[in-house]
């Protein structure tokens, strides 16, 4: 090739390169593209987690983790997008007496698991009791079962240590509730890769590879053909979210998470895009009493980082049109929450620099908080947080972990974490006992009439009672102020045109994929 | 040649041993355990303290390794702590993700690098100064950047291939090649440029030698000087450099793999690390340790065939 020759390639070259970039520098996609339609045999699913391990009893319930355990693990009671329970592995269940200490279950007859195995008492006992000891993260629901009683074949006596009424709410929960068969229970060294379960489907082996693609295939033995949509239900793992959009366009994913980054991005591409507010995003306040910094033990100084965030319009800077500022424990519409009982805390700087002086700390003071990676978008939160602080003269210096493993390590080692935390999803009882009585308050600080409020809720004789009970918490809890709610978030579904049965709504914040089906 | 090949497979024992230990003590820095990860947040204290003992993580760390490495060495790697699958099971069907990765790369790198290379030996100061140019691009710009930025290209803006996922040569050559064509251009950028350089260097001093000169004055085409007679005497250095390259590409593979989604062994000693599950770090060491032995073997091998002289050396 000669000299001129060479040059003249090597320049079209780079002017066609420099076309194609300019080519995508243009903003947001222009092009919309109609989605293609639900295909009626698979169901093709994104999730940005891939679990460690298939076994239910090393899972969690968060969504979307919650994917690969309820395809094929029924659970004792199904909650219905309405909030109501109703029959699942056991068609009746309830409290004996009037202390939410003794639970009878009576199981379906007839039930058979994937692996052949027959659903007996005796056999739920023994899953329910490998559960507890198996040491997952939600080992800790059954920990109050002190003696399970088989009554008879298909009937069980749940005996507990404390009164729990949120005991039917487990029972119905991934993973909880989701019973593993004796043949499972007798090799559990195989429940990490293989199901054995009684739900709609089952693994297919053949179409899965760990961390990246779960198959799931029709489960032959299954009690109620009417609830098996799907000839093939693939679940992919996929962790960007960018990715997981060009997956939708592409028609290789039908449902997913979404997030206020590419929710627009869904909406011009024709996807259904659905929202509902699911948890606050809050400083969580470990530190309560003041022992790490002194500062925090002073409720002036917690008032005072009420009083100077702006909390809508990190809402908007943030989340855009998902999300909206929020200053109170609980959300809008939920057990716990008391009409008016928000806004209390509008933002005055001057207020918060006023409480701060009055407190002894005219020129603020310092603390470090760490990031909780569990959920979305606590970094940025934090980062928002502390440019808020900083206008109030409080130095907030950020710590993010660098995988959930360390988060869980050192998170005790701070005065507060940032938290995403879905109340929507865990009604005072349960939010309640993570805050007081569980990791959420490893420093041990108490207050008395707090507890005092707790153990009146949660032992009220009816639900009414209960529900004037969790208000009152509630309302000290936000007196308190040992957590600094900045902003509500929206938890966002993209769904295929043609795929129904999502239902996302305040009592149904996390929807059973086995419920979805393809419109006719 | 044989010679270097011999030491290379005996040195590859001391190695593994080196790096299958270095490894095991180096996960003594990260925080918290496979016990803390599967307990999470809301599991007290007193139940990962069963864990731990259950699986065996509050015994002393040379009993630890000792008992892995006994094992290890009779080809039992053990199981995940997280999902009680074999270690072996898991590792070998990633590992053909990332041999076809880290191979199609280098094969494309080779390819491609060597053809820009040899063009660009006749050209004057400007094709210099582009080659430069790119080398420094090369050797500065990230492979992940790449990667990013072909997917923006060709997936979002112009839907042309997938941006996430791997299918299996089995399953469908097509769609095997397609998941691929991004991540192995991503990876390989890189070294593109890196042997193009390294390419017109070589032939530019081997095209001014003596014997080039009496080949020309022979009257052997300029043709058969470039490729017969040149391109062996460069294939030497340029497959040394892609040897030298090889362990860097592993690490930036490991990128691209978590990246684009590929079930290669970088993206399992990701997960693995993050969750403390001991059995399979210390498997995809031994494996990349096993794959930099093998491959440079091969490369010894591919240098020997292309230029006997160099099998004196």
């Amino acid at each position: 090739m000669t000299r001129s020759h060479l040059a003249l390639t090597v320049t079209a070259g780079a002017a066609g390169l420099a076309l194609l970039t300019t080519a995508c520098g243009g903003g947001s996609s222009t092009s919309s593209s109609t989605a293609k339609a639900q295909d009626p045999s698979v169901l093709t699913v994104a999730s940005a987690i891939a679990p460690n391990s298939l076994n239910p009893a090393l899972g969690g319930s968060a969504d979307p983790q919650q994917y690969f355990f309820e395809l094929a693990y029924d659970t004792l009671i199904r909650q219905a997008p309405d909030g109501k329970y109703t029959p699942a592995l056991a068609t009746k269940w309830g409290f004996v007496g009037s202390d939410s200490k003794t639970f009878d279950l009576t199981l379906r007859s007839g039930v058979k698991f994937n692996d052949g195995s027959a659903l007996t008492a005796d056999g739920v006992r023994k899953s329910l009791e490998y559960y507890a000891k198996a040491g997952g993260p939600l080992a800790a629901d059954l920990a109050p079962v002190e003696k399970i009683d088989v009554v008879s074949p298909l009937q069980l006596r749940i005996h507990l240590k404390t009164s729990d009424p949120l005991l039917p709410l487990y029972l119905s929960r991934p993973t909880t509730g989701e019973i593993i068969s004796p043949t499972g229970l007798n090799k559990t060294s195989e429940l990490g890769t293989t199901t054995h379960g009684a739900g709609p489907y089952m693994i297919d082996s053949s179409g899965t590879v760990s961390g990246q693609t779960y198959t799931y295939v029709p489960n032959p033995t299954y009690y109620d053909k009417s609830r098996v949509h799907w000839k093939k239900v693939v679940v992919k793992v996929i962790k960007d979210e960018n990715t997981t959009l060009s997956a939708f366009r592409s028609g290789e994913v039908d449902y997913a998470l979404g997030d206020s980054t590419t929710a627009k991005g869904a909406k011009s591409a024709g996807f259904q895009v659905l929202s509902s507010p699911y948890s606050i995003m809050q400083l969580m306040i470990q530190d309560r009493a003041g022992t790490m910094v002194k500062a925090l033990g002073d409720l002036r100084v917690r008032q005072a980082m009420m009083y100077g965030i702006n909390r809508d319009s990190i809402a908007k800077a943030l989340y855009g049109s998902y999300a909206k500022g929020w200053d109170y424990p609980v959300l809008a519409n939920t057990s716990g929450f008391s009409q008016g009982s928000e806004g209390k805390y509008p933002y005055d700087v001057a207020k918060a620099k006023k409480l701060l002086a009055a407190a002894g700390y005219p020129n603020g003071f310092t603390m470090s908080i760490t990031v909780n990676l569990t959920g979305v978008g606590e970094s940025q939160a934090a980062e928002a947080f502390a440019a808020e602080m900083a206008n109030i003269g409080i130095n907030v210096k950020i710590n993010v972990p660098a995988n959930v493993n360390e988060l869980f390590s050192t998170y005790s080692k701070y005065p507060a974490m940032m938290f995403d935390y879905g109340t929507g999803i865990a009604p005072p009882y349960a939010q309640g006992n993570d805050l007081l009585y569980s990791w959420g308050n490893p420093l041990k600080v108490s207050d008395k009439q707090l507890d005092t409020l707790y153990s009146a809720a949660a032992s009220a004789p009816s639900v009414t009672l209960q529900e004037q009970g969790w208000q009152k918490f509630e309302q000290r809890l936000s007196d308190l102020s040992w957590t600094i709610p900045m902003v509500s978030l929206e938890k966002i579904v993209y769904v295929r045109p043609g795929l129904k049965g999502v239902d996302l709504s305040a009592t149904n914040l996390t929807p059973d994929l086995t419920t979805l089906y393809a419109a006719k | 040649m044989w010679r270097t090949s011999g030491m290379r497979i005996v040195q590859a024992v001391p190695l593994l041993l080196f790096v299958s230990a270095l490894t095991f003590f180096l996960q003594l820095f990260i925080p918290g355990d496979a016990a803390r990860s599967i307990g999470g947040l809301t599991a007290s204290p007193q139940a990962i303290a069963a864990l731990r003992h259950r699986l065996h993580l509050d015994q002393p760390v040379w009993e630890r390794y000792w008992a892995w490495l006994k094992d290890a060495v009779h080809g039992d790697l053990g199981r995940s702590i997280s999902n009680n699958e074999a270690v072996s099971g898991t590792l070998n069907t990633r590992l053909g993700v990332t041999l076809s990765l880290v191979i199609a790369t280098t094969l494309l790198a080779l390819v491609v690098g060597v053809v820009l290379g040899m063009a660009s030996v006749r050209g004057g100061r400007t094709t210099r100064l582009a080659a430069d140019s790119a080398s420094i691009a090369g050797m500065t710009i990230p492979a992940f950047w790449v990667g990013l930025l072909g997917i923006w290209v060709f997936n979002t803006r112009f839907d042309l291939l997938p941006a996430n996922g791997y299918v299996f040569f089995g399953t469908s050559a097509g769609g095997w090649a397609r998941s691929l064509v991004l991540p192995v251009a991503a990876l390989a950028f890189a070294l593109v440029t890196v042997i193009a350089k390294q390419t017109r260097e070589q032939f530019a001093d081997v095209l001014s030698r003596d014997f080039v000169r009496n080949l020309r004055a022979n009257g052997v085409s300029e043709r058969s000087i470039l490729f017969k007679h040149s391109l062996r005497h460069v294939s030497v250095t340029v497959l040394t450099v892609a040897g030298n390259n090889l362990i860097g590409l592993l690490g930036s593979a490991v990128v691209i793999e978590e990246l684009f989604g590929l079930p290669g062994l970088g993206s399992a000693a990701v997960t693995a690390a993050s969750s403390g599950d001991i059995p399979v770090i210390q498997g995809v060491a031994v494996y990349f340790t096993l794959i930099v032995v093998g491959l440079n073997l091969l490369l010894d091998l591919a240098i020997g065939w292309l230029n006997p002289q160099a099998v004196a050396a």
